[in-house]
């Protein structure tokens, strides 16, 4: 969790944003530039995401006093940062990548399942069922980082607005410019390469 | 009626996300009520869907934190001075 409820204190870091107050700069950085630079490299590709963040912060500065509060001031960031990235693409549509199974392991793995679609073997079952545990183990938390860092950049994005900045799919579709299926889709192909991480990590303790 | 495939490969996020439609929800319930593999497929996606939200960002460079505010801060004063609030 990021700790911060900013919808909560939106008015009030916006106040000390306007005034101009550094450490509020820097709190809005320190939350925001890592997941901005992941919806820039959905769009534009990971060689062009950091200027484009950059980028992103001028614009936002520029038109800090302008905004208007009709969207909570995260998803104002995406959107900002989504349209620097997707001014820059030369033309057309660019392809959601929901093509990617390769490397998903367990559950698209044709060996996994009967011609009737049944399970070959039953799913194991896991021994460490709470998230504070799994977490609490470096191994674990390295091999979920390496598993994450693994992911296409689309699915990256899309796990960043959903899971950890809890955005509606609306609101990621419109950021994205994907539909709200091809959303469901990645959300979907990314948490099943984590499923197949952590089965592999439960039955072997190993990454 | 719905397989384990595909609700393992196609139905299960969006179970767990409130987003099948009514005749597609009530799909899943009734396999998940025979079906023992599938309810320990799903409460183990469950878990995963915890663990994501649950993982804590990678936390970003201090240095370079600073170094951007104050250069967005300065950005901001310069605009401050040429347009001042009315």
């Amino acid at each position: 969790m990021t700790g911060y409820e900013l919808n909560r204190d939106d008015s009030e870091l916006l106040a000390r944003l306007i005034a101009g107050e550094v450490a509020a700069f820097e709190q809005l950085i320190r939350h925001f530039h890592h997941p901005m630079k992941r919806v820039a490299q959905a769009i534009i590709g990971e060689a062009q995401a950091e200027e484009v963040v950059q980028e992103a912060w001028l614009a936002v500065i520029k038109s800090l006093q302008d905004f208007q509060r009709r969207s909570s001031l995260k998803t104002w960031l995406f959107t900002i940062v989504a349209n620097e990235a997707k001014s820059r693409l030369r033309k057309g549509k660019r392809e959601v990548s929901i093509e990617d199974v390769a490397g998903n392991g367990g559950l698209y793995e044709e060996s996994r399942w009967l011609s009737d679609g049944h399970w070959v073997d039953a799913p194991g079952e896991w021994h460490d069922n709470s998230p504070e545990v799994l977490l609490s183990y470096e191994d674990f938390r390295k091999c979920l980082d390496k598993t994450l860092a693994k992911l296409p950049d689309d699915q990256k994005a899309v796990l960043t607005l959903r899971e950890y900045q809890g955005l509606e799919l609306e609101e990621i579709c419109n950021i994205l410019d994907v539909s709200a299926s091809n959303v469901r889709v990645l959300i979907h192909r990314a948490r099943a390469k984590v499923y197949a991480m952590v089965e592999h990590f439960e039955e072997t303790g190993k990454c | 009626m719905l397989s384990c495939k595909e609700l393992a490969q196609h139905q299960a996020s969006d179970y767990l996300d409130g987003q099948l439609t009514l005749r597609q929800r009530f799909g899943v319930q009734i396999h998940l009520a025979l079906c023992d593999h599938c309810r320990r497929f799903i409460k183990q996606l469950k878990l995963v869907k915890k663990v994501l939200q649950a993982k804590p960002e990678p936390i970003m460079d201090e240095v370079q934190v600073k170094s951007l505010a104050d250069r967005l801060a300065a950005v901001h004063r310069e605009q401050k001075k040429s347009s001042p609030p009315l």
